[in-house]
């Protein structure tokens, strides 16, 4: 009885594949994203160092969250027999995350260029005002 | 024997995490406090105050969270249910600093920052 219960199935082997390429990835991810928006963070706060690597490590731990917490919620696979449905699933899996984290990506760009147009307009306003007096 | 080596592991990482986001959230919300609160003392303790209530809040829903905890037979459910109440609590600790942060916004024009 227990015989039909022990089929062999690979789920095992594709979570050991899974979680280190899923964690790996929005590590590199997010340090790309990071060393690169702290140019964005001191334009944005008006040259103010402080306050805008703070900023910028509050963003990171916001990403770093929000993915990893993802990935970890949709590990679950269905019953992989063969080893030509462990490649398909994984590869379906693996791709529907990174595309996530591009759309993710994108979005987090789209803030920062957002939030550094605003506050460009807000010196050019303080500019005028003070030529004009 | 699976459960137990499950609630260790479960424990252990989740508590590391929930640690460690509070000790950076701590550090880098001192600079805010700085900001909003001109007075160095003042904002310290409330920062301390505030990371004590988020410590109490997180690590009991995690206490909490394992009576939840259905029967683990084999190595591939325990990945599976560790790894889902993992992700299910940093997607809790997610939300709450999102939330922070849209506070840190909506208080943003009390800023002293010109």
């Amino acid at each position: 009885m227990t015989a039909t219960i022990l089929t062999q199935t690979y789920n095992f082997q594709a979570y050991m594949i899974y979680l280190p390429i899923v964690i790996i990835l929005t590590i590199l991810v997010s340090q790309f994203l990071f060393k690169n928006s702290k140019t964005f963070m001191i334009d944005i706060f008006h040259q103010k160092e402080d306050i805008a690597m703070a900023t910028n490590s509050l963003f990171k731990i916001g990403f770093y969250l929000l993915n990893i917490g993802f990935a970890l919620c949709i590990i679950e696979f269905f019953q992989i027999e063969t080893v030509e449905r462990l490649v398909v699933a994984l590869s379906k899996k693996i791709g529907g995350f990174s595309i996530y984290l591009g759309i993710m990506m994108l979005l987090n760009l789209l803030l920062f260029l957002k939030g550094r147009k605003h506050s460009m307009n807000k010196d050019k306003i303080i500019r005028n005002e003070n030529t004009d007096i | 024997m699976f459960n137990i080596v499950s609630y260790i592991l479960f424990l252990g990482i989740s508590s590391y995490i929930t640690i460690d986001v509070g000790r950076r959230c701590f550090n880098s919300g001192k600079v805010y406090l700085e900001y909003l609160i001109n007075d160095k003392g003042f904002c310290l303790t409330v920062n301390r105050i505030l990371l004590g209530s988020y410590y109490l809040v997180n690590l009991g829903y995690i206490a909490i969270s394992l009576s939840f905890w259905g029967r683990i037979s084999n190595m591939e459910e325990l990945l599976l249910a560790v790894s889902t109440r993992i992700g299910t609590i940093v997607l809790i600790l997610c939300v709450l600093h999102f939330m922070n942060m849209a506070t840190l916004y909506v208080l943003r024009k009390k800023l002293t920052i010109k």
